[in-house]
């Protein structure tokens, strides 16, 4: 496993291959070294040290040329001229990922939640495990037990991935890069475009990265069960969701369980005598962090904050310390409350994405304003109406076999249908719409983290 | 394990069956269809408008430039255009006469239609797909194609494969199998559709000075297929097509290329007709852009081809 993971690393860019590698030693041994320390403070250092080298890799790699621009920018706006040079620094593909890795190995043996591996070659797949390594989930320390266990086949397991890799392709192939198509040609030429085409643009961009994202984590996660591991769960159908607290609970949840474990809890005890205000503080510092770690982008701080801030009411009205669950009718469909939080919380979040989307605040700005037109009003630009009936039919059919199935492990669990031909006509009814509009080739949105 | 594997078996089975029913539908509606990529092979593979007296070969200009209906009924002979879009001579060009011919009788008139990329060694994937339809058909096609138009293991032997990544095929093939209508009927005759845009500079404005490619193998090339012809006793005629004069004076070699063309001609001992100092090409309402006549300039120029070829003796009447 750990050759085809670095095969599968080097297939994509081969020369920062040698980066991974030095990078995994390292923490396998401050790992063992953290174990062996003598006293609290040469294991505490050693950790510290751990965490400054991803991070400090993480900065360089990622948001070096980012610094050094923005301080240029704030020296030009004080009227000093900054003779700051970048540099043309090669981000790794997946740093963001594996970094997060390193660092909870470190994290978690000092803390004493794991122990350390003996065995180099297991410690190095958990790093570069080849479905995980470019796009996530982040799985944590206690997968390195899964990978040391003995493993036997599991019929139910292996069809199960099956299933999931082929619902990951129909959402990557057929949802996300068709929206892809709309999106982008809207982006390029957004200041000219209707308020209304603004709105729909902004609404697939929602779907695509939704499909785009999980659909990979549903290929990634369905790849670990044809070998048998369980690789964590990344998505939990956050498009249903009644709150934002209740959205970052189920999208990304590794990512945001990393921050929650390594960033907002120790915050949040440092920051206790603050009351509410400490804690706001920890979420939007907190939120901050997870829109820098997408990238090198004031866009991205912004985006992050403006998701803290969508905290304040909820922990200001208790509802942040609730869990939302959602209630439906005797149709199975949600009551009027809970569709209209669900409706908002979309709402919110589409928001949040032309933010995401944008290039820089400006552009950002300036297509939100063009929403706010009189031309929001009237029917939106589309490349070809013929193409577009057989989109919203996929999305929709995404939509509803996620709604039907939220209560399952992922959409195409079909463990509760009795009849094989039935599920037959199923993955049939997949496959034709997968080459149907298949063959965009969109690369995956997540690859650039 | 046994069990799962017999799933996957009975699931590629499954996945097999959809792609080569899909592949069927697809492939065999495409080849009904009068849209302008399929509208020559479809002639050719399936026999109609066949058993021609003369053929012209070219690249766009030449499918765009020349009207086998004009050319009938001034010539009183059957013509027919085999251009192909954006292909330079080599290796389509005579590919696809060289098919044309496997379906039916040599024409005794061969035209070649000469443009800025005809000697131009150049291989690219472009419009690849006019050729799946026929890959069930025509092993010798893929095999011709094969380098060129980048078709792998899988675009030959799986079915469906090479249309992944090509809805707008898909829905046209199986549309037309369905005996609906083609979505983009584009009005071909004879491999020959008069363009109705407007004149449009643009192209110009990218083009500051050009030199026009030639490369010796394609000359050589060019130079064998002639030789063939003619040792098959077929006149082989060779034109200089109609480029609009701001172009032609953009030319960084333009007397080498003149001069090539004439030593071409006269190495092969055949007739070459030049337009490029015709009076179409000076004015731009003949032309949609610098490099393709419209239809007013295409039918105009079809009429003087055609007075050109009575004269040296091609048609009916000799």
């Amino acid at each position: 496993m750990l050759i085809s993971s670095y095969f599968f690393y080097g297939y994509a860019d081969w020369r920062m291959l040698p980066l991974l590698i030095v990078a995994t030693l390292i923490f396998y041994y401050l790992g063992k070294g953290i174990v062996k320390a003598k006293t609290e403070k040469q294991a505490y250092w050693l950790t510290f040290l751990g965490v400054a080298l991803g991070v400090g890799a993480l900065l360089y790699f990622k948001y070096f040329n980012f610094f050094i621009e923005s301080f240029a920018s704030l020296f030009a706006l004080c009227g000093l001229q900054a003779n700051l040079h970048t540099f043309n620094v090669i981000m790794p593909l997946g740093i963001s990922f594996f970094t997060f890795r390193l660092l909870s190995y470190v994290i978690d043996i000092y803390r004493g939640k794991s122990e350390p591996t003996d065995d180099v070659v297991t410690f190095a797949t958990y790093i570069a495990f080849f479905p995980c390594i470019l796009s996530g989930p982040i799985d944590r320390p206690v997968f390195i037990k899964q990978l040391k266990a003995t493993r036997s086949f599991d019929y139910n397991t292996a069809v199960d991935g099956c299933r999931q890799i082929l619902w990951g392709l129909f959402k990557k192939v057929v949802v996300a890069d068709n929206c892809a198509t709309y999106v982008d040609q809207v982006w390029t030429s957004f200041d000219s475009q209707s308020g209304s085409t603004l709105v729909l643009a902004a609404i697939f961009y929602l779907f695509q990265i939704y499909a785009d994202f999980s659909g990979y984590s549903d290929m990634a996660i369905g790849v670990g069960k044809l070998l048998g591991l369980k690789i964590a769960d990344n998505f939990k159908f956050p498009l249903f969701s009644l709150n934002i607290a209740d959205y970052w609970r189920r999208w990304h949840i590794t990512l945001t369980q990393w921050l929650t474990d390594y960033v907002f809890m120790p915050l949040n005890i440092r920051f206790r005598n603050l009351g509410n205000a400490g804690m706001i503080l920890s979420i939007v510092i907190t939120f901050v962090l997870i829109g820098l770690w997408h990238g090198a982008n004031w866009t991205f701080a912004v985006f992050g904050v403006y998701h803290g801030l969508l905290y304040i009411p909820l922990i200001l009205s208790g509802a942040f310390f609730k869990k939302a669950k959602m209630k439906t009718n005797r149709l199975g469909l949600p009551v009027l409350m809970d569709f209209g939080k669900m409706m908002l919380t979309m709402f919110l979040v589409t928001i949040g994405l032309i933010v995401f989307r944008a290039e820089s605040i400006g552009q950002a700005l300036t297509y939100i304003c063009g929403i706010c037109d009189i031309s929001l009003f009237s029917v939106p630009w589309l490349i070809n109406r013929i193409y577009y009936i057989p989109q919203m039919l996929f999305i929709s059919i995404m939509m509803i076999t996620e709604w039907v199935q939220r209560k399952e492990e992922f959409a195409l669990d079909l463990k509760a249908v009795r009849y094989k031909w039935l599920r037959y006509c199923i993955y049939a009814a997949l496959l034709v719409m997968i080459i149907w509009v298949g063959g965009q080739a969109e690369t995956y949105i997540y690859f650039q983290f | 394990m046994k069990r799962f594997l017999i799933d996957i078996f009975l699931f590629l089975v499954m996945a097999l069956g959809i792609a080569s029913v899909g592949d069927f539908m697809v492939s065999r509606g495409l080849r009904k269809t009068t849209v302008r990529k399929f509208a020559v092979w479809n002639d050719i593979y399936n026999r109609h408008n066949l058993d021609n007296d003369l053929v012209l070969i070219g690249a766009s200009s030449c499918w765009a430039h020349y009207s086998p209906r004009i050319l009938d009924s001034i010539l009183h002979i059957s013509t027919y255009n085999l251009g192909i879009d954006g292909h330079p001579w080599y290796p389509c060009q005579p590919l696809r006469y060289n098919t044309y011919v496997r379906f039916t009788k040599s024409p005794k008139y061969v035209i070649v239609n000469i443009d800025m990329g005809t000697l131009e060694e150049k291989t690219d994937p472009y419009e690849r797909e006019q050729f799946f339809p026929y890959f069930w058909l025509d092993d010798s096609l893929v095999s011709e194609i094969r380098e060129c138009k980048e078709i792998s293991f899988m675009d030959h032997y799986c079915p469906l494969w090479r249309y992944i990544g090509y809805r707008n095929l898909i829905e046209t093939g199986v549309a037309s199998f369905l005996g609906k209508s083609s979505f983009e009927d584009d009005g071909v005759y004879k491999g020959h559709r008069g363009n109705t845009s407007q004149w449009d500079r643009a192209s110009l404005k990218t083009m500051d000075s050009i030199t026009i490619p030639h490369e010796s193998v394609v000359v050589d090339s060019l130079l064998h297929f002639i030789a063939q012809r003619k040792s098959e006793n077929q006149q082989v005629v060779l034109i200089k097509t109609p480029i609009y004069y701001e172009l032609q004076q953009r030319f960084t070699n333009r007397d080498e290329m003149c001069q090539l063309y004439d030593s071409i001609a006269r190495a092969a001992d055949v007739e070459l007709v030049d337009y490029w100092s015709h009076p179409i090409v000076y004015d731009s309402s003949y032309f949609c852009n610098s490099t393709h006549l419209n239809k007013l300039g295409a039918e105009t120029i079809s009429v003087q081809l055609a007075n050109d070829l009575l004269k040296m003796g091609v048609g009916a009447i000799k």
